[in-house]
């Protein structure tokens, strides 16, 4: 087999050849070169560039040292001041994430540092307007502060011999594992109950 | 001696005549699979595609998300239902019609709820605007 560079661009393209040509294009343009940007290989140098690949390939390339979750808990009326955990099954049904609701995706939104406080209002107040639709004989919600939970890696608690993984109960877990992140109360759901949610 | 040139090489590999079987096939697993994921959260429709749910205001979403889509009356629920499984009856059975099909459904139900659709979703509605423009009528 010889290889004829000359003949690279013998002859004209086949209507139909054209057509493929134009959806390998479209491929390059709207597929291929996403990922690349995406992945961060066009603004780089070849070294940083190999080194990415590598990381992309092997997806998890550091050691996971700590495992870290959200939890939402409330007060309500007449509770003295205790606070109780939610079940966020209880008010989401839609299991996208194993045995997690999409609720608990929004909760990765709530520890954000820049859209956090407005998502944990906006559900909050959700949450408050929805308990007292679906447990209408339940004492209302007034304060709904939210934790996030980060345990190491390798602790008993987190070890579950068998069935799928649940998260340690918080009141069994070490104090110092848990950091509040915010609380919301009835003065920002009173009366005038307005939200930002889209309606 | 034959003289195979680069572009004949490339026109084999990239270009030009391939049974539409394997695409076929592709087209008809990846529609099925699309089915069962939007069949899973339409489990609760109410909550995915309603006011019902918890949604996430403009601006509130992850950087590099679509802006939201607006949620849908409960009216349109069903007819989203028949819409959908009325494009994989489509795909499975009209084939010449597929371009009518799923991916306005897909880009749809990435922009309605964010909190549903992972990276799962895009991969849909990209495959699906492939197939929106993938020759191979004749199936």
């Amino acid at each position: 087999m010889v290889i004829d560079a000359s003949a690279l661009m013998g002859g004209w393209f086949s209507r139909r050849e054209l057509g493929d040509a134009v959806y390998g294009i479209l491929f390059l343009l709207f597929w291929f070169s996403p990922v690349l940007t995406n992945s961060g290989v066009l603004h780089s140098s070849h070294q940083r560039s190999f080194v990415l690949h590598a990381q992309i390939t092997h997806l998890f390339t550091r050691r996971v040292d700590a495992w870290a979750w959200f939890e939402v808990q409330a007060r309500f009326s007449g509770g003295e001041g205790r606070w109780i955990a939610l079940r966020l099954s209880d008010y989401s049904g839609v299991q996208n994430y194993g045995y997690l609701t999409r609720l608990d995706r929004i909760l990765d939104e709530a520890g954000s540092p820049e859209r956090g406080p407005a998502v944990r209002r906006d559900l909050a107040r959700w949450l408050a307007s929805t308990h007292g639709k679906r447990f209408p004989e339940s004492p209302a919600l007034r304060e709904v502060r939210f934790l996030r939970v980060a345990a190491p890696v390798g602790s008993e608690l987190l070890s579950k011999p068998r069935g799928h993984w649940v998260r340690p109960v918080l009141e069994s877990v070490p104090m110092e594992w848990v950091r509040e992140i915010g609380v919301v109360t009835d003065r920002e759901w009173g009366p005038t109950f307005s939200t930002s949610a889209r309606q | 001696m034959k003289r195979v040139s680069v572009m004949m090489i490339a026109r084999c590999h990239l270009v030009g005549e391939q049974s539409v079987a394997r695409f076929r096939l592709f087209e008809l697993v990846f529609t099925a699979a699309f089915l069962l994921y939007m069949g899973r959260n339409l489990l609760h429709p109410m909550e995915w595609l309603t006011s019902e749910g918890f949604h996430l205001a403009e601006g509130l979403q992850r950087p590099n998300s679509l802006p939201p889509f607006p949620l849908m009356p409960v009216w349109v629920v069903p007819i989203f239902v028949v819409a959908l499984f009325g494009s994989g009856w489509i795909v499975g059975f009209r084939p010449q019609w597929r371009r009518l099909g799923f991916a306005a459904l897909a880009l749809y139900a990435e922009g309605v709820d964010s909190a549903s659709a992972f990276a799962l979703n895009k991969i849909y509605g990209a495959g699906f605007i492939f197939l929106l423009f993938a020759p191979g009528d004749e199936v």
